[in-house]
């Protein structure tokens, strides 16, 4: 399954909507967008919209914690929002899950 | 694909949703770890994978081609409590399966995984699936 990724920016976020699997093939550019808006530094925040997302990989997970690290160090805020019940599975199984600032939905996330 | 068909044949070994797709993790993992470390990132190199079910398990085999490991313990699942990317895959296919056993050879290497059936339940009839 293909990927679909765009940034939309709204109230000093950068809001990354991914749809489609986050796996071995397209975890690079899920990776590179997260990044990339971390290092534009012309947003407060950057969320993570997992809405559209069923199935995440170990890949995957690592772009997440690569995003989170980098935008500690840029002092960034990172979170994510919709996350389903198989990628939260997955976030649970690596112990990952409370690392993050997880969010129901964008409105949720965007009134925090 | 493969992840499509292991969900399957997980189900129909008596799995409920959330084990089948656990296990369907597990399996894709495994490629993935294939693909990345026996075939050095290239996707074009051959996997081969069989399932066989017992009463009580559900058994898959993933034989590929590629270069065994140099260094075995890269195999093992690292410590999760140093948040940082890379190494996971290995700590979800162990935290997943009951078993996990590797086979390197001269031609070829084999990751076996084996996954049981709680106690008390039982593979149904007709679902052997070879």
């Amino acid at each position: 399954m293909s990927i679909q990724i765009d940034v939309r920016r709204q109230e000093q976020t950068a809001v990354i909507n991914v749809v489609g699997d986050i796996d071995l093939y397209s975890s690079p550019q899920v990776r590179q967008t997260i990044l990339d808006a971390l290092n534009e530094k012309s947003d407060n925040r950057v969320l993570v919209n997992l809405t559209g997302v069923k199935y995440i990989d170990s890949s995957g997970v690592a772009s997440l914690v690569e995003g989170l690290q980098l935008a500690r160090r840029s002092r960034v805020r990172f979170a994510l929002c919709g996350l389903n019940k198989a990628p939260r599975q997955v976030l649970e199984l690596t112990r990952l899950i409370n690392v993050f600032d997880i969010f129901e939905s964008i409105e949720d996330a965007l009134k925090a | 694909m493969i992840r499509s068909v292991v969900g399957q044949m997980a189900g129909l070994c008596g799995f409920e949703e959330d084990e089948a797709r656990f296990i369907v993790v597990a399996v894709d993992e495994a490629c993935a770890n294939i693909i990345r470390h026996a075939y050095g990132g290239r996707t074009d190199g051959d996997i081969r994978l069989a399932c066989s079910t017992e009463d009580d398990r559900i058994e898959f085999t993933l034989t590929d081609r590629g270069r065994a490991p140099q260094h075995v313990a890269r195999l093992q699942p690292r410590s999760l409590e140093e948040v940082r990317p890379g190494g996971l895959g290995m700590h979800l296919i162990r935290s997943v399966m009951d078993e996990v056993r590797f086979r390197f050879g001269e031609e070829e290497n084999q990751l076996q995984l084996t996954k049981l059936l709680h106690p008390g339940r039982r593979v149904p009839s007709g679902a052997i699936i070879e």
